[in-house]
């Protein structure tokens, strides 16, 4: 069900804090403490390596690729407090944009559907996320402070389709701008661009996790009216926050509860399949089965877990 | 910047790690006092409130207690959950607290005191962190003191007291070893064994004289502790190695003043944190090798010393710091925080000592910096991770390694299997074994028969395959008729009536056998009776051509000598009267073909009414081509049997439109049989669309990957199955099958097959089919134009080619759906748009035509058809052909009634057929005399056969006929088939003229050649007035393969009459088989001509009654003239018929006034229809509407409608002002009922089509 394909040896000399494939699933970037970025070109089983990016002055926690129709750009953020943004430029990569607004690592960023515009959220320690909108020439950047006490950890944003338009005719321009943020206050809050004023309003503040939400993931539309949200914590749970999109209540529902810290959760393009990965290097993926109930479909561990991983 | 903030004077202790939300414990410090001098104590906690993005904690407990404390602890361990709190207080005690019970307000909160045991005050106190029940306390005068709180009577004093005299300032237990721990007593450093009770070590520094004031342990290496002194003269901190105690292994210097307090982080030994009285805390990494560099980051400043810190149990990046001024606070190590609100605290102490020598105030409104670690902890990094990446990738990675590794994720195996075994019998030349396979494997009886109805497409015969299906095997049924027919000679109308009639028994299955046809091979027998060549070829005719009675005696009992009479001074219609009366049907119906068409078409109603039984209904809707109507109103119960009757009767242009108005009914119904049968319908009539919105409708569930694979499946299917049949249809263009097909190939794409999801989405032309196909290009790396790839362009595949585009295509129309943005880079999206190239079947048919004996010079004729896209019925250049074109629905007997302008334009085509053309203005037929030919026994005899037969043998139209088949087994080949070329070529020369230029498009042709199969057969290479010499026969042929049961492509289709077949079908149940191949031969030569030429057979006259009247006509048959590709050459007789031909519809008058209303209403509510409509198809008819309502408006010019049809047509359109289109339809049916068919056939069918479309769209005049 998981076959290996291919190992890219990164070349980082520090730990590997994240690997994203482009749109095409053809360019994938990493990021490490080791304060670098690497692209590579990975065909097959074969990559190649053509940008090493070293701008950033602490480890670079995540990396995000817009959407391609705005270009080649891909976005990293750092525990030196900076958002920096690449763009490829002929067949040089070079940074156009940082953004150091932040008082304290940045811990998450993410794109926003490129129906709303080349848009990028960004999630910090000091507590606030910020919205950076690409505009004809320059950068905009809206903060929103505490967001969470203690810090923000990750954001993801709600798809272009607005829940309750099943047929994706209300794309953007109508559709409702959401972000979703988890932090160390262990809660996960939903924000909601109001046009009117320009602001960024916490629309809703989901309690479930009784530690650090280390991520969360809207789920990708799949053109049905709900919506659902991953989110994943210090406290070694998993949950998938589901709104069926006409009682607009979220509904929790625990995935599992782990043996170690969870990292990361990530949906597949689709949708439908929830990657677990966690502070014991054990992956899993989850789907919903037809009655509504999460079921894990795989689970390998690779390597030992790391012994200083701090498990609650 | 703190993240939480308290007055309180207090030492403070956080709650265990599993305590959640966590909460501070805050007990009155023994050792500040503050400006009140208040010395009462009290014991806070309080919630961190951590959800609040302010400086406030909840409080959620607070309890006077009797002293001050020197030290706090809150320990989890033991059986309280919530743990326990150990306070060292001031009067010589140590108490012990349980916390739930303190927030619970619950009285007995307190466990146990150790109140009067100790010597002096409680000045610092350690938890076992291993074992709950030891505490080690240290008092004044060096004592040490271990409790077991379970048991205070007996304390453990760990060894001999030493004897320095001085406060033990710091106990501190092992992190990792239970019974060992360290305290510190005038600078000196004890390490104590609990098992051994004695002390094992001490340390002094002896080189640099610190006096230790505090003991921290290091957290994760046993043996190593860190000392560090209060004393202003050493500020120091000291890392020590017991294993190599002789000295310190660093000092950690930075503090101007003493350290009060330190603490070691659980989490990560690498993080220190020291407070000292000059005012700083700062955090070290007290295993950094450079040195220098211990110092990694620094509290903000408040300018006040901290006495008590403690480091978050639950939180590790959470400090909670006590400090003079009376303050606690919290901070995050990680930089957030809020910004203070209270600078000037420090201020109400430098109030209180006014000789202490405070710092000056800190400015108003500078923010203190927030802590920022050089590093990050090493709880913060995440130090493995999974994500997933298009193509159902999954990236992984973690601390073991520095590689990510690259996986494929598989969730649908039996998609990916299923999907595998479709593409390979995609890539078969023959999807049949496929079809055949799905039947035989399916589950579900639905699947199976859906399958075998798919299948059907790939027979050799797929209509014959359909009614096998249905039950109605066309061979069987004959077998059936055959004893039947063969006991009778020739034909009449109630002998048929009785076969109908039995054949109703038999699930009323229709044949072919139904009268009309009889009539018209009876007709067109009869009018070429006296050629030679029929009396050769029919051979059934001899024995009924007796001695011809000629009784003219007048019996009671019949009318037999009138009609004999009446047929003697040639009053056929008196003749016809009189048979009706006697109810001689036959002989009425033969009699009235001959008089003409309009006595035909009345005397028929007459028959048909007189007839009783629901046989009649079938025979009429049969007779006046009105499928429509079968399909429209038959019980539900018998839709197979409407089916089978479509199948039979109706046209390959109509059919489609039969079977899905009888699915869509079928459908409408809804219970789950209905369904398949509507899906089956839609299989039949190849309505992709309509069949994927039914499917859905049984298992809504489609999003579970087996349906949707079952249904692609089907899809493709269907797909292959109407390519085999010339029916290609473009899977991209319903919104329900690309939908389907787009998640299908996404579904696909998430399995990782992106190749095969690809071929999907060739023909994409929607959003987001086509961004995923984009996506997939991209992910295999096809090359897409941008600067960065300029790889090979190889991308195209033969399966590529099967659904009909290459990733070319997408590249250029990659740009519509996404815009340039102006950060793109531009080389990066590829520019220009091309849509797929799908042959338009705009048709030119170059027909051949050797002499043979007629004369007919070696021609060459071509004419055009236009194609489906463009409608030729709306088409301004092909104004004429419109009103020449009968309606799909009905047979149209008569030519429709054509103005006077373009009467010429109809005596050029029908040149032939004298009945029409010039005679029609003047209805009145040719009073035939009666002649041996019409003894109803000599009907048969075959002008047809003569007529079709001899152009066979000389390879006339070898486009039509399959070389596989030859001419001779077609004896009864209707005459049309001969005739038309014949006869039409002419009038359309100059039609091909205005065609589009890319109707010539040889490249096309050939490139679709796989795909576009039989379709291409029709398309021939247009070149208009082409020298004959450029096509020799022989070219022509091997060019143009055609197999007579190939259905003709969608394009002519269009065009061709509903009723045509059955006037053309042969009359002999045993030759059924043979009639029903040539009835659709029939149909692809007439949808070549789109002119009515149905008429022909009935309105055939015997030549010789005719000929006198319009020679020129009869000439224009029997002469080549139409050979001359123009005609304009005034060469044959045929040349004032051209001539007149062209000046023509731009002339047209207005209505007459009383009738504009008529045109008025039907555009206005037509716009309106084609305003909402969505289905192209439907787009398509509507369009067609006008053309054919053309017919209507110009009968009302010159004036040729009846009252009936006039007041009629004035109803309806009242009716559809008024939005009453039922009522409508009722005038519609009642006026066809009692007007004359071939006044209306023309136009009343498309009116019909009309107020149906407005009904199902909803459009309202109002």
């Amino acid at each position: 069900m998981v076959s290996v394909i291919s190992n890219v040896e990164t070349g980082h000399d520090d730990m590997i804090h994240d690997a994203q494939m482009d749109y095409f699933g053809t360019r994938l970037a990493t990021c490490s403490s080791d304060r670098s970025v690497r692209i590579f070109e990975v065909k097959g089983t074969s990559q190649t390596l053509i940008a090493d990016l070293r701008e950033h002055e602490g480890p670079v926690w995540q990396v995000a690729w817009a959407h391609p129709m705005y270009g080649n750009i891909l976005a990293s953020c750092s525990y030196d407090r900076k958002v920096i943004i690449w763009q490829e430029d002929g067949h040089k990569w070079k940074k156009v944009h940082e953004y150091a607004n932040h008082d304290s690592s940045v811990n998450s960023l993410c794109w926003a559907p490129h129906e709303h515009g080349l848009i990028l959220a960004c999630a910090s320690a000091d507590g606030s996320f910020s919205v950076l909108t690409s505009t004809a020439h320059t950068w905009e950047s809206k903060k929103i402070t505490s967001a969470h006490s203690v810090g923000c950890n990750a954001v993801s944003w709600a798809p272009a389709v607005a829940p309750g338009s099943a047929d994706g005719t209300s794309r953007s321009g109508t559709a409702v701008q959401r972000i979703v943020t988890g932090g160390c206050d262990s809660y996960v809050k939903i924000w909601k661009f109001d046009s009117a004023t320009g602001e960024w309003i916490e629309e809703l503040k989901l309690e479930g996790h009784s530690d650090w939400v280390r991520d969360v993931a809207w789920a990708p539309s799949i053109g049905l009216p709900r919506s659902i949200i991953a989110s994943c914590s210090q406290d070694r749970r998993v949950i998938i926050w589901t709104n069926d999109g006409v009682t607009g209540v979220w509904q929790p529902r625990e995935l599992n509860t782990f043996d170690d810290v969870i990292w990361h959760v990530s949906w597949s393009v689709t949708g439908n399949i929830l990657a677990v990965s966690g502070g014991d290097n054990k992956v899993s993926l989850w789907k919903e089965s037809l009655e509504g109930q999460w079921v894990c479909l795989s689970d390998s561990a690779k390597g030992q877990p790391s012994s200083e991983q701090r498990t609650l | 910047m703190k993240v939480k903030e308290v007055s309180e004077t207090a030492n403070v202790a956080w709650s265990p790690s599993d305590v959640y939300p966590a909460y501070l414990a805050c007990g009155t410090s023994a050792q500040q006092l503050d400006a009140s001098f208040n010395t009462s104590s009290t014991l806070r906690i309080y919630d961190l409130n951590i959800g609040q993005t302010n400086l406030d904690m909840k409080l959620a407990a607070s309890v006077e207690l009797p002293a001050r404390f020197h030290a706090l602890k809150w320990s989890g361990l033991g059986g309280e959950r919530t743990g326990l709190i150990y306070g060292g207080c001031e009067n010589k005690a140590m108490y012990v607290y349980d916390a739930s019970k303190l927030m619970n307000k619950a009285p007995d909160y307190q466990v146990c005191t150790t109140e009067g045991l100790h010597s002096g005050p409680v000045l610092t106190l350690s938890c076992n962190y291993m074992k709950a029940n030891f505490v080690a306390c240290g008092s004044s005068d060096s004592e040490v003191t271990v409790w077991d709180i379970t048991n205070l009577s007996a304390p453990i004093i760990p060894g001999k007291k030493l004897s320095l005299g001085a406060n033990v300032s710091c106990v501190e237990f092992n992190r990792q070893v239970e019974h060992i721990f360290a305290s510190t007593c005038a600078g000196h450093c004890v390490v104590w064994d609990l098992r051994k009770q004695t002390s094992i070590m001490t340390i002094s520094d002896t080189v640099s004289r610190m006096k230790a004031s505090s003991i921290i342990w290091n957290p994760s290496v046993a043996t190593q502790l860190l000392l560090a002194s209060d004393d202003d003269t050493t500020p120091w901190a000291q890392v020590w190695d017991l294993r190599y105690a002789t000295s310190s292994l660093k000092t950690l210097e930075g503090h101007q003043r003493g350290i009060v307090k330190t603490a070691w982080c659980v989490h990560d030994g690498n993080l220190l944190i020291t407070a000292a009285k000059d005012n700083k805390i700062c955090v070290w990494n007290p295993n950094a090798t450079e040195r220098g560099l211990e110092i990694v980051g620094e509290f903000p400043s408040y300018n006040q010393w901290c006495f008590d810190m403690d480091w978050g149990q639950r939180d590790p990046s959470l400090v909670a710091v006590s400090s003079v001024d009376g303050c606690v606070s919290i901070y995050s190590l990680l930089g957030s925080g809020q910004p203070p609100t209270q600078s000037d605290k420090f201020s109400q102490i430098a109030d209180s000592f006014p000789g202490m020598e405070m710092p000056a105030v800190a400015p108003q409104g500078a923010t203190p910096q927030p802590i920022r670690l050089r590093n990050p902890p090493k709880w913060f990094a995440r130090t493995a991770g999974a994500s997933f990446a298009f193509g159902g990738r999954l990236l992984s990675w973690n601390n073991q390694s520095k590689s990510v590794e690259i996986a494929q994720v598989v969730t649908e195996q039996a998609l990916v299997e299923r999907s595998i075994q479709l593409e390979a019998a995609l890539s078969q030349p023959h999807f049949a074994p496929f079809c055949q396979a799905k039947a035989e494997a399916a589950f579900q009886p639905s699947d199976q028969i859906l399958w075998q109805y798919i299948g059907a497409n790939f027979d050799s015969s797929p209509r014959n395959k359909y009614m096998e299906l249905l039950g109605y095997s066309t061979t069987q049924v004959s077998t059936k008729i055959h004893p039947l027919i063969s006991e009778t000679e020739g034909f009449n109308a109630e002998f048929l009536a009785d076969k109908m009639a039995d054949l109703a028994t038999n699930e009323g299955s229709t044949s072919s056998l139904d009268p009309s046809e009889q009539f018209e091979m009876i007709a067109s027998g009869q009018s070429f009776d006296k050629t030679p060549e029929t009396e050769v070829s029919e051979t059934e005719a001899e024995a009924s051509l007796p001695i011809i009675q000629l009784e003219v005696e007048e019996k009671e009992e019949n009318n037999h000598g009138l009609i004999t009479q009446a047929l003697l001074v040639g009053d056929l219609e008196s003749a016809v009267e009189l048979c009706i009366k006697d109810r001689i049907h036959p002989h009425a119906l033969i009699l009235a073909a001959q008089a003409g068409p309009e006595l035909f078409a009345k005397t028929r109603d007459v028959v048909l009414a007189q007839v009783d039984g629901s046989l009649s209904s079938l025979v009429s809707a049969v007779v006046r081509g009105d499928l429509t109507s079968i399909t429209t109103t038959c019980n539900l119960s018998k839709w197979k049997e409407a089916l089978v009757a479509a199948l039979t009767y109706s046209n390959d242009e109509q059919f489609p439109a039969l079977a899905e108005s009888l699915g869509e009914r079928l459908e409408a119904k809804g219970d789950p049989e209905s369904l398949l049968s509507a899906m089956i319908c839609y299989v039949c009539a190849g309505s992709l669309e309509k069949f994927v919105s039914c499917w859905i409708k049984t298992r809504p569930e489609t999003n579970q990957p087996n349906n949707l694979q079952d249904l692609v499946e089907i899809i493709m299917g269907l797909q292959q199955s109407l390519s085999a049949a010339g029916r290609p249809t473009n899977l991209s263009e319903g919104n329900a099958v690309s939908s389907l097909l787009c998640q299908y190939a996404s579904l696909l794409a998430a399995q990782g097959s992106l190749t095969t999801a690809v071929s999907y989405l060739n023909s994409a032309t929607q959003g987001d089919m086509v961004e995923l196909r984009d996506r997939l290009y991209r992910a295999l790396g096809y090359t897409t134009g941008t600067s960065n790839h300029p790889s090979s362009q190889t991308a195209t595949r033969s399966s590529n080619l099967r659904r009909t585009s290459t990733p070319q295509n997408y590249v250029q129309s990659q740009d519509r759906v996404w815009v340039n943005y102006s950060l793109a880079c531009a080389g990066d999206l590829p520019m220009a748009c091309q849509k797929p190239f799908y042959p338009r079947i705009l048709q030119s048919v170059k027909i051949k035509q050797p002499s043979d004996e007629l004369s007919i010079l070696p021609t060459q004729y071509t004419l055009s058809v236009q194609d489906q896209q463009r409608s030729i019925y709306g088409d301004q250049s092909s104004a004429q052909p419109a009103l020449l074109t009968p309606s799909p629905g009905f047979y149209s007997p008569l030519p429709v009634a054509p103005p006077v302008p373009q009467a010429p334009a109809m005596m050029n085509q029908y040149g032939v057929m004298p009945s029409m053309g010039p005679v029609q203005p003047t209805p009145a037929p040719p009073t035939v005399p009666p002649t041996g030919a019409l003894v109803s026994g000599s009907f048969r005899r075959g002008g047809p056969s003569r007529y079709v037969q001899e152009p066979a043998r000389t390879a006339l139209p070898t486009n039509m006929l399959n070389p596989a088949q030859p001419p001779q087994p077609a004896p009864f080949l209707p005459p049309p088939s001969g005739t038309n070329p014949v006869h039409l070529n002419p009038s359309m020369t100059p039609l091909s003229a205005p065609a589009p230029p890319q109707f010539f498009n040889p490249a096309a042709t050939s490139a679709t050649n796989s795909m576009y199969g039989d379709q291409q057969q029709q398309q021939q290479v247009h070149q208009t007035p082409a020298p004959p010499s450029t096509k020799t026969p022989a070219a022509f042929d091997s060019s143009v393969p055609r197999g007579w049961n190939d259905p003709p492509p969608p394009s002519s289709s269009r065009k061709q009459c509903a009723g045509e077949p059955k006037f053309h079908g042969g009359h002999s149940g045993d030759k059924k088989l043979l009639m029903l191949k040539q009835a659709k031969l029939l149909q692809q030569q007439q949808q070549q001509h789109e002119t009515p030429k149905a008429p022909e057979p009935i309105m055939c006259p015997v030549p010789g009654a005719i000929a006198p009247d319009l020679p020129q006509q009869f000439m224009g048959f029997q002469h080549p003239q139409y050979g001359a590709e123009t005609h304009a050459a005034g060469a044959g007789p045929a040349v004032p018929v051209a001539a007149a031909a062209t000046p023509e519809p731009a002339s047209k008058g207005p209505l007459p006034l009383e009738h504009q209303v008529i045109q008025d209403v039907i555009n206005e509510v037509q716009s309106r229809c084609l305003h909402v409509v969505q289905n192209q198809q439907m787009k398509q008819r509507l369009e067609d509407i006008s053309g054919k309502m053309e017919v209507l408006y110009d009968k009302l010019r010159t004036g040729q409608l009846g009252p009936v049809a006039v007041s009629g047509v004035h109803r309806i359109v009242n009716a559809i002002q008024n939005g009453d289109y039922r009522g409508a339809l009722g005038v519609h049916a009642e006026t066809i009922a009692k007007g004359s068919f071939s006044e209306l056939s023309s136009f009343m069918p498309p009116l019909k089509l009309l107020l149906q479309y407005c009904i199902q769209l909803q459009v309202f005049l109002q």
